[in-house]
């Protein structure tokens, strides 16, 4: 490891950065115990760290912010069981049971208006899985800061997405490609590796795509599945081993003449 | 039978704000950079748990949760108040600017955090939350959604932008004056 490169990891050093298995950090720590221009730089790093905190722990909110915060609150708070010591709370009186019912019967609602609307599924469990993807696709909406990286040119955020082991589309569809790049997210959803590739035409396009084996879906969708979801409206299809999410945060109109 | 201590081994409402709404108020200002902002900031992440803090199960990411959703609160604001996005600027110098600590400890906290607002947005948030100390690299990483790799290099490049901001502020000059033709610092 070269020093300028040590002394990048040296600047953002704290001490529970030890824990994270990184090889990177333990040289560059092992380089400032041998170097004494590193070891030097690392107090000096430290010190400043020290009498920043210092300074923005001094920080203290203004008077009457607390009571604001309790007077404001809905009078239907919620207790929280404290860390290992599980409140026992009558089922019928627990908030999360009810939810849990409403969910089901959402879906079940949600199943039936596929059936009824769409061809129906060799495994319907594919559509409820589809569903629920779409769903966290739209509700995921990356902003610029969470990018993992960014690049105008889709051919690097490609690129970036296979370095990194993470799905990204075999070719996009012909308008799709028009549009200018902005970068890329890489995350996990149920345990499945998703890519998210982030384009800018009129509005900002995110396309999450993620294998359908890994979701176990055997359902085809050939043609894009338009749904909304609140603010955000998603188009889902299929294409060979992965399943494509192309979210916009506006009409479903504003997707198709990308597809 | 409900065991009579039950109510001691919940975490009420008002203990949660009373842990937390320093920390999180701390946080909120050094993003937001005015008091205002900073109070709405805290109260609405409040406002948010009370409606749907109780769907955590993990009590043990409390913590995280009230991080994450107020910064969450602080992109949806900003981002309903201007179609401005910002890019990740690329950084000219890589080598960073001697400031002493005893300049930041004759700072007030308002001088730190009106230095620490100059920064660009994309590293006032890691940086804040690794000065603020209240989360661990790893709840940071989880909190921006981002590899700790990236956490690091952004905290890195946050460090050398706030460094500068309070050399400039020491020296009562511009950073470019300080520049020579070669793009390198003078003595």
């Amino acid at each position: 490891m070269e020093k300028h490169e040590a002394k990048q990891i040296l600047q953002a050093y704290r001490t529970d950065l030890s824990e994270i298995d990184d090889p990177k950090v333990g040289e560059a720590l092992r380089m400032a115990k041998e170097n004494p221009e590193l070891n030097a730089y690392l107090d000096q790093e430290q010190a400043f760290d020290r009498a920043f905190t210092q300074k923005l722990k001094e920080i203290e909110p203004p008077a009457g912010l607390l009571e604001r915060i309790l007077e404001s609150a809905p009078s239907e708070v919620e207790a929280m069981p404290r860390q290992g010591k599980p409140a026992k709370i009558i089922w019928w009186k627990n908030p999360v049971v009810w939810s849990a019912a409403a969910c089901v019967l959402a879906l079940i609602a949600l199943a039936a208006v596929f059936t009824q609307n769409r061809a129906p599924s060799t495994n319907e469990s594919d559509w409820v899985v589809m569903n629920n993807f779409a769903q966290a696709a739209a509700q995921h909406s990356p902003t610029i800061h969470q990018m993992d990286f960014q690049h105008s040119d889709v051919s690097l955020i490609g690129a970036y997405l296979d370095r990194n082991n993470s799905p990204r589309p075999h070719s996009l569809p012909d308008n799709m490609s028009q549009l200018l790049g902005m970068g890329c997210v890489t995350y996990t959803w149920e345990n499945n590796p998703v890519g998210v590739i982030c384009l800018k035409g009129e509005k900002v396009y995110n396309l999450y795509v993620t294998h359908r084996g890994g979701l176990a879906i055997e359902r085809s969708q050939s043609s894009p599945y338009y749904k909304q979801f609140g603010e955000y409206s998603t188009a889902l299809w299929t294409k060979d081993n992965l399943i494509y999410v192309l979210t916009v945060e506006g009409q479903p109109e504003d997707l198709s003449p990308l597809l | 039978m409900d065991s009579p201590n039950q109510v001691n081994e919940q975490l009420d409402f008002n203990d949660l704000v009373k842990n937390y709404y320093t920390p999180l108020f701390r946080f909120a200002y050094s993003l937001a950079g005015n008091e205002e902002d900073a109070c709405d900031l805290t109260q609405q992440v409040f406002y948010i748990w009370a409606r749907k803090g109780s769907s955590l199960r993990d009590t043990s990411k409390v913590k995280s949760w009230l991080f994450t959703t107020l910064y969450r609160e602080f992109l949806r604001v900003r981002r309903r108040g201007s179609n401005m996005i910002s890019y990740e600027p690329e950084l000219l110098e890589t080598e960073m600017p001697p400031v002493t600590p005893d300049y930041v400890a004759a700072l007030d906290a308002a001088g730190a955090v009106e230095s620490l607002a100059e920064v660009d947005e994309i590293y006032r948030v890691p940086i804040s939350l690794f000065y603020l100390e209240d989360l661990s690299y790893k709840e940071i990483a989880a909190a921006l959604e981002l590899p700790i790799g990236t956490v690091m290099s952004r905290l890195s490049r946050g460090k050398a932008q706030l460094k500068e901001i309070l050399l400039r502020k020491e020296k009562g000059t511009h950073p470019a004056a300080r520049r020579d033709e070669s793009g390198g610092y003078k003595d």
